[in-house]
């Protein structure tokens, strides 16, 4: 699968040409741009409709924690539009915004990890489709069900770097490069991070259940 | 390959031969750690592909805008001088202005901020230094202390003559003019110079300042000897200091003369022992000699100040003998004569009380070295009533000798003291060579002391801490019963306060 299983990939430094959607969007954003530097507050609104979607998952993607989220959308977009000065206009606004959101994201988990809160506890409660009665083997979908959530709450181990670079390449599709100009890293540190990060999950999943 | 699942091919390509993927290709073909590798990396890459998202991130909230936009509105972007950063540098530089502005090198020296009472000088006298016999003449280009043909005193580096006009207003004569204790009038007949003003070697006052010295409180107390001789009643005309007398008979009447003539100051009816203990003969010519074994009362310090006080009324005398005597008596004055030369710029450029601090702080240089203390007859029992150094244990009362022919002294009080030892040659200091740090008597540095104090009792005033006020001025008049200004306003205080 290429790019985010459910929202668009942001725009990066890399990529393929634009679509025609991509170009109307591109347009409203640079006209919305223009106005909202102008001291257009309205205009900031549209700004806020065209990544709003994307600015939550990346977040939620972060910080498994609903409430946490929607704060730290809210505060990505103030400061975005507070700190627009700084905006260069060398990427595309929709990353520049991305990155703001990483870093909020990451800063905020920190937050919650001293107050006791880890991404394991998202999956309290948290039940699996359970594909048994649908399916033709039910043992051995039963059992695939198992590594998933197995694989999953090694993932949700992983320390919030890994983790991070983790869900960004592989649930947004972000590339490599784009995970870095975001995390403000290098490209091979994302790879670093990405090869630690998958022989963390195979020893783990080797390992059998992990023990939380 | 997609380019999102080979982020570990660019990984081997890169940390492969500079992106040769053949190179890379040919390699992990060969070597099964690495095609083991790889193939985990498949694997794992496949299984996360694969797996489910369990937590889908939920929908932006529906009044999202709404609460940007509260937040827009609340957050104002913060002015730059707001910034911690910048209000952190400011308050370092305040801070930094102030500590310049307050600091102890710029107000006072740090024996008198310190509240402490100076430890006199007094008991450092170097009595058997060579004294000259005859001082230089005032060096009128090394300050301002000449005297002025009209009389005017300058304000001297000896701390006598402070530009504070409550503290020095000159009189007719260009004097201090005795205060109600008659402690500045050398008419008093009080003006045998004491240790104080025995000068060492180089022509000053040995009695260099102990700057480390221990505080008054701190030394051992002697017990309270019994006094050899003591006086009553009105000291007779002869009861003038061999210094002072011929000056009286010789020179020309000054304002200082008639004061002393028309009111004598009730310290004539004090002790003028130090008539008799003058251990001055090193600085005084004919003055008497040093009495053994003669207790010296704490008027003998009184008769120092006056002996200090006295050289003004010197300036105008012709006679050899008198200027010898002048440039011997005035000695601490000459010495002194540089001092506002280099306080000069400082009177000049600051307030009063800078100056002031200027003034103190030289004088009360750290570095200035302490001069040996040397037991001796004539050193420590010129204490004064609140600097009383420890009674020298070397000092006993031995029998009185027989008056001298020759000493004046003797015969002006009736108490026969030894004659004194020839004087050697007087060592007088070059023109414009300023005084060593650290030589000052303790007179300048009590009657600073006193002027600290009196400011300070006068600050409580303006403030009406009239009980602080009260204290400073005690305080002051304790350290310095001659300072005319703390007893000023002590009595106005009292008179108020009636």
């Amino acid at each position: 699968m290429i790019g985010n299983r459910r929202n668009p990939a942001p725009p990066g430094p890399e990529g393929a040409p634009p679509s025609k959607e991509e170009t109307r969007a591109s347009a409203a954003e640079a006209s919305a741009l223009a106005r909202c530097r102008a001291g257009d507050r309205e205009a900031y609104r549209i700004l806020v409709s065209l990544h709003e979607r994307a600015v939550t998952a990346v977040v939620y993607r972060i910080l498994l924690h609903p409430q946490e989220t929607e704060d730290v959308v809210q505060e990505t977009f103030i400061q975005g539009f507070l700190k627009l000065a700084s905006f260069k206009g060398d990427s595309r606004f929709g990353t520049w915004l991305h990155r703001i959101a990483v870093n909020l994201a990451l800063r905020r988990l920190q937050r919650l990890r001293q107050k006791g809160w880890t991404p394991l506890d998202a999956l309290d409660g948290l039940e699996l489709p359970d594909l048994r009665p649908h399916a033709p083997q039910p043992e051995r979908e039963a059992l695939k069900a198992e590594e998933q959530r197995a694989l999953q709450a090694a993932l949700l181990r992983l320390s919030d770097a890994h983790r991070a670079v983790v869900t960004l390449h592989y649930y947004e599709g972000l590339s490599c490069p784009e995970i870095a100009h975001l995390m403000d890293c290098s490209v091979g540190t994302v790879w670093s991070r990405l090869h630690y990060a998958m022989r963390k999950l195979k020893d783990e999943i080797k390992d059998g259940e992990p023990s939380r | 390959m997609s380019k999102q699942s080979s982020w570990y091919c660019d990984w081997i390509r890169r940390r492969g031969a500079a992106g040769d993927d053949a190179v890379s290709s040919r390699h992990i073909a060969r070597c099964p750690d690495c095609q083991e590798t790889l193939a985990a990396f498949h694997e794992m890459d496949s299984r996360l592909r694969a797996l489910p998202d369990p937590l889908p991130p939920p929908n932006p909230p529906a009044d999202l805008w709404n609460r940007i936009n509260a937040g827009i509105a609340d957050r104002r972007p913060t002015p730059f001088y707001f910034q911690p950063a910048w209000a952190g540098i400011a308050l370092g530089a305040t801070f930094l202005a102030l500590g310049f502005v307050f600091s102890p090198w710029r107000s006072a020296p740090r024996q008198v901020a310190d509240n402490r009472i100076a430890p006199s000088p007094l008991a450092r006298v170097a009595p058997n230094k060579p004294a000259p016999r005859s001082a230089p003449p005032a060096n009128p280009a090394a300050g301002m202390n000449a005297p002025e043909s009209n009389g005017m005193n300058a304000p001297d580096a000896a701390g006598m003559n402070y530009p504070d006009a409550e503290m020095n207003a000159p009189d007719a004569s260009g004097f201090n003019a005795p205060d109600a204790m008659g402690m500045n009038g050398p008419a008093s007949g009080l003006n045998g110079p004491d240790a104080a003003l025995v000068p060492d070697a180089s022509g000053y006052p040995a009695d260099t300042f102990p700057y480390g010295a221990t505080p008054p409180h701190a030394r051992p107390t002697a017990p309270p000897k019994p006094l050899a001789i003591h006086m009553q009643g009105p000291a007779p005309p002869a009861a003038r200091t061999p210094l002072n007398a011929p000056l009286a008979s010789e020179e020309k009447p000054t304002a200082l003369g008639q004061i002393a003539k028309s009111a004598p100051p009730p310290a004539l009816r004090e002790t003028p022992d130090e008539l008799m203990d003058a251990p001055a003969p090193s600085v005084l010519p004919r003055s008497a000699p040093p009495a053994a074994g003669v207790e010296r009362t704490e008027r003998t310090e009184t008769s120092s100040l006056m002996s200090k006080a006295a050289p003004g009324a010197l300036g105008a005398s012709q006679d050899k003998d008198s200027l010898d005597a002048e440039a011997s008596l005035n000695n601490g004055k000459t010495m002194s004569r540089d001092y506002p030369a280099r306080s000069l710029p400082l009177l000049m450029g600051r307030k009063k009380g800078s100056a002031q601090a200027g003034r103190n702080r030289s004088i009360l240089s750290p570095s200035a070295p302490k001069p040996e203390t040397v037991p001796s007859p004539a050193d420590s029992p010129t204490e004064g009533t609140l600097n009383r150094a420890p009674a020298a244990s070397t000092e006993t009362l031995a029998p009185i000798p027989p008056p001298a022919e020759n000493s004046p002294s003797g015969t002006g009080i009736g108490v026969a003291l030894p004659a004194a030892p020839p004087l050697p040659a007087a060592s007088p200091r070059p023109r414009g060579e300023r005084r060593p740090k650290g030589t000052d008597s303790s007179l300048t540095q009590k009657k600073a002391e006193a002027v600290r104090l009196t400011r300070q009792g006068q600050r409580y005033l303006r403030v009406g801490n009239r009980a602080a006020a009260l204290r400073a001025f005690e305080n002051a008049l304790k350290v310095y019963p001659g300072y005319a200004a703390a007893r000023r306003a002590l009595t106005a205080m009292k008179a108020k306060k009636r």
